[in-house]
Parts: structure tokens; sequence; C-alpha cells
């Protein structure tokens, strides 16, 4: 299909009554996404370089907590100045990216040599990112400060990483969910609901880690550790209300062909989550991407789909045998559905023709 | 699409259009689907998800079994899952996406096979004679396939069987324990095969002209040059510079400036170069700046390098916004 133009956009919704008026004047370009991998990539290799030149010169800003915390917190603020007084130009821009990345691992660093305790110093780190995230305007810088509260925030809690993970799913189906309703800050949401989606992704493959990495506890199955089948269960859940409320949004009625087979791929996609709960998570990105016509989340999905399988071979929470079955009957549940749904949908397609 | 989003975004925050109608606005301009999108989208994705969890259920329950397995119901599972597959290409037709997918479902069994033969008889051949076997087995599948993801994995593969191949014979030129050979040959595979697909892409065959193939393969290949510099700066001697690659890495950087900036122009592909260019110099100065260097000038040095990647990435997203913007205009 031949992309429409803003021109002929604004008169085809004139047509439909939605605008009145001329057309305003067109906002400045949007920066390509692979433009903003490689800046923020570049800016982690600068701020890696300014962290050694601070641990060569000033070795003692990383083992003190006291001059550490001040000293991360100082460099945020100088980049929150630069963004808010003075954005636009890309040097000022990526060095203030740079020092503000250079603060932020200043910032855990005393944290842990504060604490010297996993949870409450990752759980401060998920706080401070969080409100980077909203503090400063910078679109990369964003998309990183809400990847890495994510990722803060599922480290904090060895036995409750899969209730962190809810929160993480359940924060960026919200955004996704709303990202209509919210289109007057989309500045805000966007790159924040990019970044979660990333931190969900990337700590999904933690799945496939040992155990020892994951929970701290000896390697071997976590499936008899307390929170484990409760916390999957959670992820189900928060799967199964993110497509019932995508289903609300789109006004599709459950009593249709594709509301029918969509509820019942969503509670087969949600059993199978109760043993292979990164399944679920990819396929939510992948599928609120596809709503909400943003092909980054749904190259992501995919992405994140194929990379949580190669992992999941290897995990040892339960066999290979459980996984097998649990795959197998899946795939059939979803293929019968489409028959299904196929069915059905040439036979009302017959009738009404 | 982008510059569309981005459009509606801002007439919806300067209030011309209100928020209520941005959905249906959205569906005008053809950014988020409509019905009928939907239903080929959950039709597609529920056959995708529904071979693959069902082909990979089969493999997980094989190897729960294998130590059981006698060798003859070892071979015939996998060759019996490579006829199905045959079968069902046939049936379903290459024109479909479910026959294609099928033809890459049975490239990767035949990998499983030669496997499960090297495995049973130990004929003590070399690793890469595997790949090689199964790239030149799978090769009359790519050609007749017309499938950017097929080629792929076929590329995928030669790269291995070649990877292991100049590993194994570095070891015959007293070059064992250098990756030299291997990038080299992999740089020269990956950009052969970067020039054929444009060149394909250019004389106007349709499936060739998925760009996001296309990139794949480009960064392969600039991936392994950038590699082979940064290893040939940071591992040889202090008293001269890698000439030969050196003068190979700046050739490559030109010819992708000179096709990707006025020929096809893609950005992602300058993108990926300015990295390249970034990560290259940075390893560079710090050869330069930090081998002579004592403890007292260190940090200063650091910071240096850190300014220079600073400056030279923003520079590189200026000069790429501004191509981006020649193509707005």
């Amino acid at each position: 299909m031949k992309p429409v133009t803003p021109a002929e956009l604004w008169q085809r919704l004139l047509d439909e009554e939605l605008v009145s008026g001329e057309q305003p004047p067109s906002p400045p370009p949007p920066p390509v996404w692979y433009v903003e991998v490689m800046l923020g990539a570049a800016g982690w290799l600068g701020a890696l370089f300014i962290l050694a030149a601070i641990g060569c010169g000033m070795a003692a800003v990383f083992h003190t907590a006291a001059l550490a915390i001040p000293v991360g917190i100082l460099c945020c603020v100088t980049a929150f100045v630069h963004f808010r007084a003075a954005p636009g130009n890309v040097f000022t821009d990526q060095f203030a990216l740079a020092v503000s990345l250079t603060g932020q691992a200043l910032f855990g660093f005393g944290m842990w040599n504060a604490l010297h305790s996993r949870t409450p110093s990752m759980l401060a780190l998920a706080a401070f990112e969080i409100v980077l995230a909203a503090a400063l305007p910078n679109f990369t810088h964003r998309v990183l400060a809400a990847a890495a509260a994510a990722a803060a925030l599922t480290w904090a809690l060895p036995n409750g990483a899969q209730a962190a993970c809810g929160v993480v799913w359940m924060g960026f189906a919200l955004i996704s969910l709303n990202a209509f309703a919210w289109a007057r800050r989309t500045s805000l949401w966007r790159p924040v609901g990019l970044g979660l989606a990333i931190g969900m992704l990337g700590t999904m493959w933690m799945w496939g880690l040992d155990r020892r990495w994951r929970t701290g506890g000896p390697e071997g199955s976590a499936a008899g550790d307390p929170g484990f089948w409760p916390g999957n269960a959670l992820l189900a859940l928060v799967f199964l209300a993110a497509m019932w409320g995508l289903l609300r949004r789109e006004r599709v009625q459950l009593a249709s062909g594709v509301g029918s087979a969509a509820a019942a791929a969503a509670l087969v996609v949600a059993v199978g989550a109760l043993i292979a709960p990164g399944v679920a998570g990819a396929l939510l990105v992948l599928v609120l991407g596809f709503a909400n016509g943003e092909r980054g989340l749904l190259a992501l999905g995919l992405g994140g789909l194929g990379g949580y399988l190669i992992f999941y071979y290897y995990q040892l929470d339960v066999t290979l045998l459980v996984k097998s079955m649990m795959l197998t009957g899946t795939g059939a549940a979803l293929l019968a559905l489409r028959f299904t749904m196929r069915r059905w949908l040439d036979e009302a397609e017959a009738f009404h023709a | 699409m982008h510059g569309v989003r981005s459009e509606l975004t801002h007439w919806v925050e300067s209030g011309c259009l209100q928020t209520r109608d941005l959905p249906q606005a959205l569906r005008v301009a053809a950014i988020t689907p409509g019905p009928g999108e939907w239903r080929a989208f959950l039709s597609v994705l529920l056959l995708t998800l529904g071979l693959l969890f069902t082909a990979l259920g089969v493999v997980f329950f094989v190897a729960f079994n294998w130590g059981e397995l006698g060798r003859i119901a070892k071979f015939s599972l996998v060759q019996a899952a490579i006829a199905v597959g045959v079968a069902a290409c046939w049936f379903l037709g290459l024109d479909r996406l479910a026959g294609k997918a099928a033809l890459l479902a049975c490239t990767l069994l035949l990998g499983a096979l030669l496997a499960l033969v090297g495995q049973t008889y130990q004929t003590g051949a070399n690793s890469y004679a595997l790949f090689a076997g199964w790239a030149l087995l799978t090769l009359p599948w790519a050609i007749v396939s017309c499938f950017p993801a097929q080629w792929l994995l076929w590329l995928g593969i030669a790269n291995t069987a070649l990877a292991l191949y100049s590993g194994e014979s570095a070891g015959l030129w007293g070059m064992r324990g250098t990756p030299e050979p291997v990038l080299w040959s992999l740089f020269a595979l990956n950009t052969a095969a970067l020039v054929v697909w444009e060149a394909g892409a250019a004389a106007g065959v349709p499936w060739l002209r998925e760009r996001w193939a296309v990139r794949v393969v480009a960064s392969a290949s600039g991936g392994t040059i950038t590699t082979l510099t940064i290893w040939a700066i940071a591992a040889g001697s202090m008293e001269s510079w890698p000439v030969l690659v050196l003068v190979g890495y700046v050739a490559w950087l030109a010819g992708a400036c000179l096709v990707y900036r006025s020929v096809v122009r893609d950005l992602f592909v300058l993108a990926g170069g300015v990295l390249s260019v970034v990560v290259t110099c940075a390893a560079s100065l710090g050869r330069l700046l930090l081998h002579t260097s004592s403890s007292y000038d260190t940090a200063g040095r650091l910071f240096l390098i850190g300014l220079v990647v600073i400056a030279l990435s923003a520079g590189g997203g200026w000069w790429l916004k501004s191509i981006s913007r020649e193509g707005d205009a």
C-alpha cells in the first residue's frame, strides 16, 4: 500500500469531519530508531570511558558511598538541566546522555556500597531510574532509563522475580492500551513503553539462566520454591487481563468468531505460561505492538520469543518431557483454533454472500 | 508511516485533533490495523505459533528419550519428520507462506539428520564437513524457495562451515590461535552475498527487495570487518600498524558510504557504519594513548577518549539526521 502523505491524511480527516480548517505546520521529523540505537550504544561507550577515567583518577569515588551517590546524582542533575534548558544540539545532547549514564552507574555503585544487599540497592536504583525516565525529556534516555528500571526491579527480588516481572508487564500493558487516551504525552509514554518492553524481554532471558543467578539458591529446579507457581500464575493472569483490555479497546465482541478465537488463544497461551511464562511476555509485546502499529515492538516481540525458546531448552525448572507436553499441547490447541476460526469465517462470508 | 504518526501526535498535542478521534485517525492513516488486518494477523499468528510449538514439542520429546532410542528409531524419527515437511511443502506450494515455512523446517531437520549421522558413525571427519554438507544439500531448496529467511539460514550455515574450515586450515599456515583467517573469510563471504543480493534487488527480483534481510547480511559484513580491525589494532605489535586490515576497512567504509548514501539510500547500514567508526576510533586511540601512559595521566587520556567517542557519535548522528531530512524533503 502506498504510504499516505500528511497533506493527504489531513484531507481524509477533513472528509471524515475529524478535523477542520487549514493543516497546521509540520513538526520536525522524528529520529529513526536505528539512529537512536547507534547514539545510545555510543553514549554507553563514552560513559564507560568517563567512568574508567573517574575510576583511575578518583578511585575513592567508587569505594565510598558518601562520594559516589552525590556525584552520581550531580551528573544526572547536570544532564537534566541541559535537556530541559537547551536540548536539540546533537553534540551536547550526546554528552549529556553519557554524563547521565555515568551518574546512574555511580549511583548504583554507591547504593551497593552503602547497603551491601541486593534487594534494597536494586529497589533504590529502580526508583532512581523511574524518576530519571519521567524527568529527563530525551527519547533515548527515557528508553534506557525505563529498561534499567525494569531490570533493576526484577533483579531486586530473587524470590519474587515473577511478581516484579508482573509489575513491569502491567506497566507496559497499561501504557500500550492507553497509548491513544494519553496521546498528549506521547513524548513520555512512548519511549517509556519501549524501554519497559526491552526490559521485559531482557529479564525474561534471565529465566534461562542457572537458578543460582536467578534466585541465589542452589543449582537445580526452582519449581519447588514457594513463589514459583504463584508467580507464574500471576504472570498468566496479567497476560489474560491485557488481552481482555485489548479486546475491549478494539470493541471486539467475544461472541464473534474472531473474538472467540482470540480469547481462546489467550487462554491457551496463559495456561502454557504456567510452565513457560516468557512465551506470554513475548506475545504480549508482539500483539500490543501490532495493535498500536508499532513495528519496532512487533520485531522485539518476535526476537524475544525466539530467544526465550532457545534458553527454555536449557532451563532446569521442569523436565524436557513436561516442556514437550506443554509445547505440543499448546501448539495443537492453537492449530485447532485457527482451523475452527477459518471455517467459521468462510461459512459467515458464504452466508452473507 | 513514521512521519505520519508524528504528524498525528502533533495534531493531538496542538488540539487540532481530539484525543477521542485519534484511534479512527490512525485507522484512516492505515497505521493501526482494521478488522481485516486483525483477522489476517490472528490467522498467521495461530498458524505460526501452532506449527512452531508442535515442532518444538516433538524435538523436546525426542531429546528427553534420546538415550533410550535405538539407532533405527532415531534415524526413522528424523527422516520421517523431513518427509512430512517435504510433503507439506509440496501440498501447500511455495507460493504460500506455510509452504515456505515447511521448507525452512526441513532445512533445520536436515542439519539434525547430518548431526545424527556424525554422532552415530564416528568417521573422524572434521566438524566443518557437517556444515559444508548441510549447506551443499540445502542449496537447491534455498534456490527454489525465493524466501529471504531461507537464504539467511543458508548463509548462517555457510558462515559456520567457513569459520570452522578457516580455523582448522589456519594451523597449516602457522596462524593457529589467531582469528584473522576466520574473520577474513567470513568478511569475504558475507560481502559477496551482500553484493549479489543488492544486485538482484536492483535488477528487479521482487523477493530480494525486503530490506530487513539485506540489513542482516550488511550487519554480518560490517560486523566481521569491524571485529577484524579492532582485533588487529589491539593485538598487533606496537611498532607497526596492521596496514592491510586498515586499508580493507577504509575501502569497505568508502564503498558502503557511496552505495548506501547515493545509490540505495539505506540509513540503517549508514548508522551501522557510524557505530563501527566510533568503536574503531576508540580502539585506535586506546592503543595510541594508553599503552605508554603512566597511572597519573591515564585518567585524563581515558576522559579524552570518552569525549572523542561522544563527539564522533554526535557528529555521525547529525550527519544521519541530515540525510534523513533530505529524504523527507
